[in-house]
C-alpha cells in the first residue's frame, strides 16, 4: 500500500507533538470539568476530532520506540475513553459508530483494492493449505482448550458436555478470525511490500469469508449439541447462502460502475465514496448482505477487471491517515478495561492458546506447501490480530443463543482487547524484520 | 423521508458544488447568491411539501453543525485577502466599518419593530437585535465573484466592492460569537461575564490555531495535514457545542490563527477553497428546509422593516464608496449592487435558529432568508449596471448568456 509515509523528524518536532497533545488532553479535561452534563450532537462531533488529533498525535509518538500507529490509535482512545480518563461516556462512544460505518466500508474497498489476482493465482496452493490448516487447527485447538478451561468460565456452569462442547465450537469460530482493518493499517504505515505482506493480505481478506461459512455451520452443529431433540435446521445456511451470494453480486455490480466512473469522470470521488460508504451500507443492511464483502469484492473488481485499480487505491488512501485513526481510537475508547480487568485471567489463557494455535498451524501449513523461509518463518505474524469483525460475529452469536450469548461476547472483547494491542505490533515487528517494510530502520527518533 | 436518503441527497448536492466550483467554464451561471437552493430546500422542507420532516432535520443536526462551522474555518484561512492580493488596510477598516453601521441600522430598526409587535423582551432582545444585524450587514463574495466572472469585470472599482465584501465578514462572525455569550450553556459550572465569555471563544479557537500551525510546520504531508484541519476543527466545535460558545466565532479564530502562524496560508487556502462549495449548497438546501414562518408576528411588518433598513444602511454606505477614488464613477446604484448577501448569511441565520429554537431563531432565519432573497433580485443587477458605468465591464450588450472567455483581473 502506498499510504502515509513516515519520514524521520527531529526532536523538535517530536516535543510540539508532545505538547501539543498535552495541550489537548488538557483543553477537553477543562471543558468536561466546566461542563460535566452535557449530552447532544456536539459530544460526538467534539470526541470525533479529539480522537482524529490525539491517535495522530500519540501515534507519531510511537514511532520513537518503533510501536506501530495503530497501538498509538488505540492507546490514546483507551486513555481517553470511559475507563480511565472518562474525557467522554459510553454513550458518546456508541455514537461513534456512525462514522465506524463510512471507515469500515473504504478500509473494504481499500483491502479488495489491494488483491491482485497475479498474487492469488501464484499463491493459490499455499493460501489454500494454510486456509485449510488455520481453520481446522486454530478451531480445534482453541475449542478444546475452551473445553478444558470451561470449569473456571462462570457461564459454562449448568451446561453438560453436549453444551460446552457446543459454546466452544462457537469460540473457535471467533479464534480464526482475523482484523482485515489491522492488516490494513499496518501496510498502510509501513508501505511493505514482499512475500509476508502479500501473503498475510490476501489470507486475511480470504478468511473473511471462510470465517463466515465456519459461523454458520458452527451455529448448526452447536444448536444440535444444545438441543438434540431439534430437527437439524439449514436455516443459518440460507441465510448465509443468501448473504454471501447477495453481497457478491452487488459488489461486482459496484466494482464495475466505481470502474465505469473512474474510467469516465472520475472528479470527486471522495463524495462518491462517503455517499456509497454511507448510503450504501444503510441499503445492504436492509438487505441482509455483508457490506465488507460487498466493499471488498467491488475493489477487488476494479483493480483486476479494470485499469481503474491504482486511480481507486490513490484516492482511497488519501484518506487512510483519516479513516484509520477514527476506526482504531474509537476502537480503543470501546475497550471494556474494566470487563479486561475481571475477566484477565482466562481471556489471557485463552489469547496465549489462541496465538501457539496459530503458530503451530502456521508452521504445518507452510512446510506442507513448501513455501519460503521467511514466510514460514514470520508469516504467522499477522494472524494474531482481531478487531470488528470478530465482536461483530460474538454479537450475533449473543442474538442467536441468548443463554451464554451474551457473556461469551463479555469473554470475545476481553480477547480481542488483548490481540488488537498485541496483534499489530507483532506483525509491524515481522514486516520491520524481514525488511518489507518502507520504514524498517527508520523509526528511531533522529538527532 | 428516510434521514441516510437525506444525506446521500446532500452528498449528491455537495458533488454538483464540488463541479461547479471546480470547473472554471461553469462558474457564473445559476443564481448569484444560491437563492434556488434556498428555494428548493423551503419546498422541500416540513412547512410546504414535508418531504424532509422534523425528525430527518434533527437528524442532520450534527452534520449542519459541523458545515457551518466549516464554512468559518475557511473564511478564517482565506480572511484578509482576495485570491493571492492582500486587502489594504484601510480597505479592511472601511469594509468593517460600513458592515458595522449597517448591521447596527438594520438591528435598531427591527428593534422598533420587535418591541411593537414581539413579546421578545431583555436579554433574548438584544440577541435578536445582533441576530438580525449580524444577517443584515454582508455583503457576499460569491455575489460578486459571480458578477465579476460572469461579465469579465476588471478594474478599481471591482477590486474595490470584492475587498469590501471578503473585509465584512468579520462583523457577523464576532456577533454572532457575542450573541452566544450572552446565553451560554446551563449546565456551566463558572460564572464568566459574558464579554469574557466571548473573548475565551475567540482565545479557545487561538489556543486550537496555534497547536494546529506548530503541527502544520512540522507536518508537511498532505493527508496528514488534512487530518490536523479535521481533527481541530471538529474538536473546536464540540468544545464549542459544549460549553454554549459559537463554533462559528471559535473556527474563524482558529482559521485565521492558523493563516497567519501556520506558515501554508496559500497552500491550506487552496486546499480549503475546494471544500467550500460542497459544503455551501447543503446548507442552503438544509436552511430553507428550516425555515419556518409560523410563529412570527406581523411578517408583512418584518419584510417591510428588515428591507427598508437594510436598502437604507446600504444605499449609504454606497454613497461613501462612492467617495473614495475608486469608486467615484459607479454612481448611485453601487448601494443597491452591495444588496447581495448569500449562504453565509443563511449560515448565520441558521446557526441562530439551530442554537435558539423558537420564535428568536426563526425571527433571525426568517430575516437571513428575506435578504437573501430580495438582494439576489436586486443585487447583481445593479451591481452589473454600476461595473458598467465605472467602465470596467466592456459594454452592457456584452451581457451575454454565457460566461465570458475573459479571464477576470483577479479571483473575488
Amino acid at each position: 500500500m502506498s499510504g502515509a509515509t513516515t519520514t524521520q523528524k527531529p526532536l523538535a518536532a517530536r516535543l510540539t507533538q508532545a505538547v501539543t497533545l498535552v495541550a489537548i488532553f488538557g483543553l477537553l479535561w477543562l471543558a468536561v470539568r466546566v461542563v460535566p452534563e452535557f449530552h447532544g450532537a456536539g459530544t460526538m462531533i467534539g470526541a470525533l476530532g479529539f480522537l482524529l488529533l490525539a491517535g495522530t498525535l500519540t501515534s507519531e509518538l510511537c514511532e520513537i520506540v518503533a510501536l506501530p500507529h495503530l497501538t498509538g490509535y488505540i492507546l490514546a482512545g483507551v486513555v481517553a475513553g470511559p475507563h480511565v480518563l472518562h474525557l467522554f461516556d459510553h454513550d458518546t462512544v456508541a455514537s461513534l459508530s456512525v462514522v465506524n460505518t463510512l471507515a469500515l466500508s473504504l478500509i473494504a474497498l481499500a483491502g479488495g483494492a489491494e488483491l491482485r489476482l497475479a498474487d492469488l493465482k501464484s499463491g493459490v496452493r499455499s493460501l489454500s493449505i494454510a486456509m485449510l490448516v488455520q481453520s481446522v487447527v486454530v478451531l480445534a485447538l482453541s475449542a478444546l482448550g475452551f473445553v478444558l478451561l470451561a470449569r473456571f468460565i462462570p457461564f459454562t456452569q449448568g451446561y453438560g458436555l453436549g453444551g460446552v462442547v457446543a459454546i466452544a465450537l462457537l469460540w473457535g469460530v471467533l479464534a480464526v478470525s482475523r482484523s482485515p482493518s489491522a492488516t490494513l493499517a499496518i501496510l498502510s504505515q509501513t508501505r511493505a511490500q514482499g512475500p509476508v505482506a502479500r501473503f498475510t493480505l490476501a489470507f486475511v481478506m480470504a478468511s473473511d469469508v471462510v470465517v463466515l461459512v465456519l459461523l454458520a455451520v458452527a451455529m448448526m452443529v452447536a444448536r444440535q449439541l444444545l438441543e438434540p431433540s431439534s430437527q437439524l435446521s439449514f436455516e443459518d445456511f440460507e441465510s448465509l447462502g443468501h448473504e454471501l451470494l447477495g453481497s457478491a453480486s452487488l459488489g461486482t455490480t459496484l466494482g464495475l460502475l466505481l470502474a465505469v466512473y473512474l474510467r469516465f469522470v472520475s472528479s470527486e470521488l471522495l463524495v462518491i465514496l462517503v455517499a456509497l460508504g454511507y448510503g450504501l451500507t444503510a441499503g445492504l443492511h436492509y438487505l441482509r448482505f455483508d457490506p465488507l464483502l460487498t466493499f471488498l469484492i467491488a475493489g477487488f473488481v476494479v483493480q483486476n477487471f479494470s485499469n481503474q485499480g491504482k486511480k481507486l487505491l490513490t484516492s482511497v488512501e488519501q484518506t487512510s491517515a483519516i479513516v484509520f485513526v477514527v476506526f482504531f481510537a474509537s476502537a480503543g475508547a470501546h475497550l471494556d478495561l474494566a470487563l479486561l480487568r475481571s475477566l484477565w485471567p482466562m481471556a489471557v489463557a485463552l489469547t496465549a492458546l489462541r496465538a501457539v494455535a496459530t503458530y503451530v498451524a502456521h508452521r504445518t501449513s507452510t512446510r506442507l506447501a513448501a513455501d519460503p523461509p521467511v514466510i514460514r518463518r514470520w508469516g504467522w505474524a499477522g494472524f494474531v490480530s482481531q478487531a470488528g469483525l470478530t465482536l461483530g460475529l460474538s454479537a450475533v452469536l449473543a442474538k442467536a443463543f441468548p443463554g451464554f450469548g451474551p457473556p461469551l461476547r463479555s469473554l470475545t472483547v476481553a480477547v480481542v482487547a488483548l490481540n488488537e494491542v498485541v496483534g499489530p505490533i507483532l506483525f509491524k515487528l515481522a514486516l520491520d524484520r524481514t525488511e518489507e517494510s518502507a520504514t524498517a530502520g527508520r523509526t528511531s527518533l533522529s538527532p | 423521508m428516510n434521514a441516510i436518503l437525506l444525506l446521500v441527497g446532500l452528498l449528491v448536492l455537495a458533488y454538483l458544488g464540488s463541479i461547479l466550483v471546480g470547473g472554471r467554464a461553469i462558474r457564473g451561471y445559476g443564481l448569484p447568491s444560491g437563492s434556488e437552493y434556498l428555494i428548493l430546500g423551503f419546498v422541500l422542507g416540513p412547512h410546504v411539501l414535508g418531504v424532509v420532516d422534523r425528525a430527518v432535520l434533527g437528524a442532520m443536526e450534527p452534520f449542519l453543525q459541523v458545515g457551518l462551522a466549516w464554512l468559518a474555518l475557511v473564511i478564517g484561512v482565506d480572511y484578509g485577502f482576495v485570491g493571492a492580493r492582500r486587502v489594504p488596510l484601510s480597505r479592511l477598516i472601511l469594509g468593517l466599518c460600513l458592515s458595522l453601521a449597517c448591521g447596527l441600522g438594520v438591528a435598531a430598526a427591527f428593534a422598533t419593530y420587535a418591541l411593537n409587535f414581539t413579546g421578545l423582551q431583555g436579554r433574548e432582545l438584544l440577541i435578536a437585535c445582533i441576530g438580525v444585524g449580524a444577517v443584515s450587514c454582508d455583503t457576499t463574495r460569491h455575489a460578486v465573484r459571480w458578477v465579476v466572472e460572469r461579465y469579465a469585470a476588471r478594474g478599481t472599482l471591482s477590486d474595490l466592492v470584492a475587498d469590501i465584501a471578503d473585509a465584512d465578514d468579520l462583523v457577523p462572525l464576532l456577533s454572532i460569537t457575542f450573541a452566544f455569550a450572552l446565553a451560554p450553556s446551563p449546565n456551566i459550572q463558572l460564572e464568566v461575564p459574558f464579554w469574557l465569555f466571548a473573548v475565551t471563544t475567540l482565545g479557545t479557537g487561538v489556543l486550537l490555531g496555534a497547536l494546529s500551525s506548530a503541527l502544520l510546520r512540522v507536518e508537511l504531508r498532505t493527508t496528514q495535514t488534512w487530518g490536523i484541519l479535521l481533527g481541530a476543527a471538529l474538536f473546536g466545535i464540540g468544545t464549542a457545542a459544549r460549553l454554549g460558545k459559537s463554533a462559528l466565532g471559535l473556527l474563524f479564530a482558529l482559521g485565521l490563527t492558523i493563516s497567519i502562524l501556520g506558515g501554508r496560508r496559500t497552500e491550506l487556502r487552496r486546499m480549503l477553497e475546494r471544500t467550500e462549495q460542497p459544503v455551501l449548497l447543503p446548507v442552503l438546501v438544509l436552511a430553507g428546509a428550516y425555515v419556518n414562518l409560523e410563529g412570527i408576528p406581523n411578517p408583512v411588518g418584518l419584510v417591510l422593516v428588515v428591507l427598508a433598513s437594510r436598502v437604507a444602511t446600504k444605499w449609504v454606505a454606497g454613497a461613501i464608496l462612492r467617495l473614495t477614488p475608486s469608486g467615484r464613477g459607479a454612481g448611485r446604484i453601487l448601494g443597491l449592487g452591495l444588496l447581495p448577501s448569500g449562504a453565509l448569511t443563511m449560515a448565520f441565520g441558521l446557526a441562530f435558529a439551530l442554537r435558539f429554537p423558537g420564535v428568536l431563531g426563526q425571527t433571525v432565519l426568517v430575516v437571513a432568508a428575506l435578504v437573501t432573497v430580495f438582494g439576489e433580485l436586486v443585487g447583481p443587477t445593479s451591481l452589473r449596471l454600476a461595473l458598467a458605468r465605472a467602465g470596467e465591464i466592456e459594454a452592457p450588450a456584452s451581457s451575454r448568456l454565457r460566461p465570458s472567455s475573459r479571464p477576470p483581473a483577479r479571483p473575488a
